[in-house]
């Protein structure tokens, strides 16, 4: 009968497959540990830090909300929206002191002033508040998805 | 080296790998995914304030009330449902003072800087490691022609209904960290403006005065209510 002494290459075979699969399942199942666009799974954590909270030991109250725009037909861009970043971050500042975070107009004109060189999505970001804004293509802008405002418990 | 030693191997493997739990399972997906979410989803309770235009059972309430269905009809979702507890007077504020309420969602109709809006207090348990919504408030604007029917929504005015569909999907817990904006397709996006791609589906954030294109929801918004849950 024709047979096959067991050798080196077999001890070494059946480890290297064994590894190969647990590399390629393990990769796999990291990337369920990512959204769709690969962003890291808890942005809203990483924004909870720079607004001076510690998730790692504290609870954190976040005030968040998401907004609908009306666009009339022909419009190039809603009827809220400003035609500078720092009027469409301004305009917000009535519904910011509405929860308790009120901001003098220069601090918002500064962070607005910064996003305006920032990439998109445009995130204007002060302590204790993250705000989206969405730039039209013919320039306008609004404060088109999420304010969130953070308290350290 | 052996080639069916190490196919052997590897099939080993992939059978460790398929037999173990993967992270999604080995937790609820909800509390390993940045789960946002309310924790009694099978019954968030909703109360319209007294703040909407006409008397209880008005079309405009009743509209508010179809946007919700919209959400109750879609299946394999945990069970999770909204549940209308009736009317009530409430005070526009801060959601976050409200943590501790029976009702989870009020509904107000006031001075706001958009068509609508929904705004919800989260909270981050540090010992549990993960966040949940502890109560909201949908509101519709005072300044819009608001169209209260079912039938084609007349030139210049918004749809209750659309507005509606579109504020409660948000209330099903849109704000998670694959989904950062609240809305989908992420912002920014041109492809919600009229004539866009996906100007039809209702979470995106731009509706159109005389339309209601973000109604019924569309098979996207549907994929991802049920990937919450």
């Amino acid at each position: 009968m024709r047979g096959k002494k067991p050798g080196r290459s077999s001890r070494v075979g059946l480890p290297l497959g064994l590894l190969f699969a647990l590399a390629v399942g393990g990769a796999a199942t990291s990337q369920e540990l990512q959204d769709p666009a690969g962003q890291a799974v808890e942005p809203a954590l990483e924004l909870a830090k720079a607004a001076g909270c510690d998730p790692s030991t504290h609870d954190v109250v976040a005030s968040s909300s998401a907004v609908l725009y009306s666009r009339a037909p022909g419009a190039a861009h809603p009827k809220e929206a400003a035609p500078t970043l720092e009027e469409a971050v301004l305009g917000w500042s009535d519904s910011l002191a509405d929860d308790g975070f009120v901001f003098s107009p220069a601090t918002l004109e500064a962070a607005a002033a910064v996003a305006e060189t920032d990439t998109s999505p445009i995130q204007v970001q002060l302590p204790g508040v993250m705000i989206h804004v969405m730039r039209w293509p013919d320039g306008w802008y609004t404060v088109s998805g999420v304010t969130q405002l953070f308290q350290c418990a | 080296m052996n080639v069916g030693d190490v196919l052997r191997g590897f099939l080993l493997g992939a059978l460790i790998v398929l037999v173990l739990p993967s992270p999604s399972q080995a937790h609820d997906p909800y509390v390993w995914f940045d789960p946002l979410a309310w924790d009694n989803y099978t019954d968030v309770n909703y109360q319209i304030d007294d703040s909407i235009p006409g008397d209880n059972g008005s079309n405009f309430e009743t509209r508010i009330h179809d946007g919700v269905a919209d959400w109750n009809a879609v299946t394999g979702v945990g069970g999770f449902t909204f549940d209308d507890v009736g009317n009530g007077n409430k005070s526009w504020g801060d959601p976050c003072n409200w943590q501790d309420a029976a009702t989870d969602i009020w509904v107000f109709y006031h001075d706001i800087t958009s068509v609508g809006q929904t705004k919800w207090c989260e909270v981050w348990h540090n010992q549990q490691q993960y966040w949940d919504i502890q109560s909201a408030r949908v509101a519709f604007d005072t300044d819009p022609t608001w169209y209260r029917g079912t039938g084609n929504v007349p030139s210049g005015e918004i749809s209750v209904w659309e507005a509606s569909t579109h504020e409660f999907g948000h209330a099903t817990g849109t704000f998670r960290g694959g989904n950062y904006g609240g809305h989908w397709p992420p912002e920014p996006s041109t492809q919600c403006a009229l004539g866009g791609a996906e100007s039809d589906w209702t979470m995106c954030p731009v509706t159109t005065p005389g339309e209601d294109y973000l109604i019924p929801l569309e098979p996207h918004d549907i994929d991802t209510f049920q990937s919450f849950y």
